[in-house]
């Protein structure tokens, strides 16, 4: 495999739906072997992390009533709130320049947190939208 | 609840996340919150955000923590509830993944592939600036909490440090202030 086609399986791993880290495995797998080399990326890619999960699971549910565990726990969890927040402000920050796409943007986040709009739903309407921008952005003849 | 019924509900739920989770399933945590809590009541928002940072936490992808909502969720036969959780999460959109790839070939060309992946990228984004606020409600509502995330948030973006390393220190000072 050489780097274009790397670079190609990225782009198609981050555009379709699933971990961006497991479908990239998946390409690279194909690639390689064909569907039985997908497979085989499949199972490589997601049953370590599945045992690692389980195991801190099975922890959490026989210590979570430790008030160390507890306060460990908070903690953690306010920490991830903290690296929440930073994903969305890179990712927001790459939407700069462009008022249409930030209004989208927040009408998106307001409307899913507030008023729990299902998530096909939000997909088909501001993804939807946000295409016939991109579309009609494109087709714009640059001046 | 019946336990198989449950065990439909956790297929159906996490397949359909899975055939929706655009951008690197980013976007999913929302709606999972609300199945999860909400709707079937599996776990507690609390729990919820403490699943979702063990997934940050484990190497690989994060959605990984879709286990521990299954194992939650079926008491009498957690690693069941586990697995059907997980293959659901994974396996729907991982044979989108093979199958395009076929396609790919032809649409690698079109203007369609940007116009796509462009156009859905703000609703995506919404959609995780909609996860802080999901994961905002299981995280303990004190000063301490928040300035932890808010120095975190910092380091983060100054990328100082790692994901998993920035998780232990907060829970290093969880132990010694949030007890």
């Amino acid at each position: 495999m050489d780097r274009d086609c790397f670079m190609d399986g990225l782009e198609i791993a981050q555009i379709l739906p699933g971990p961006n880290i497991l479908n990239l495995a998946l390409y690279c797998g194909q690639r390689v072997r064909g569907v039985p080399g997908a497979v085989a990326a499949f199972l490589g890619a997601s049953i370590p992390p599945f045992i690692i999960v389980l195991i801190a699971g099975a922890l959490y549910f026989k210590y979570s009533a430790n008030p160390f565990v507890q306060g460990a726990l908070r903690g953690c969890a306010a920490g991830a709130l903290g690296l929440t927040v930073g994903n969305a402000l890179e990712l927001a920050w790459d939407e700069r320049g462009d008022w249409a796409r930030i209004v989208l943007l927040a009408v998106t986040a307001l409307t899913v947190s507030f008023l729990h709009m299902p998530l096909l739903l939000v997909l088909v309407v501001f993804g939807g939208i946000g295409i016939v921008h991109q579309y009609v952005k494109t087709r714009r003849p640059k001046q | 609840m019946n336990g198989v019924d449950n065990l439909l509900h956790l297929l159906w739920t996490f397949a359909q996340l899975s055939v929706l989770g655009f951008g690197g399933g980013k976007g999913i945590i929302p709606q999972m919150h609300y199945d999860a809590v909400t709707r079937y009541q599996w776990v507690t928002s609390q729990q919820f955000t403490q699943f979702y940072t063990i997934g940050k936490l484990v190497p690989g992808p994060t959605t990984v923590f879709a286990a521990l909502v299954g194992y939650a969720a079926t008491p009498g036969r957690p690693l069941l509830g586990a697995a059907v959780a997980t293959i659901a999460m994974f396996v729907p959109s991982s044979a989108i993944m093979v199958v395009f790839d076929a396609l790919w070939v032809r649409f690698q060309a079109s203007p369609w592939r940007v116009i796509i992946s462009q156009g859905l990228a703000p609703a995506i984004v919404g959609l995780v600036w909609s996860s802080v606020w999901t994961i905002a409600r299981g995280v303990e509502v004190s000063a301490v909490a928040y300035a932890v995330a808010v120095v975190v948030t910092v380091l983060m973006l100054r990328r100082k440090l790692s994901a998993p390393v920035l998780i232990l220190l907060s829970g290093v000072v969880g132990v010694a202030a949030l007890r």
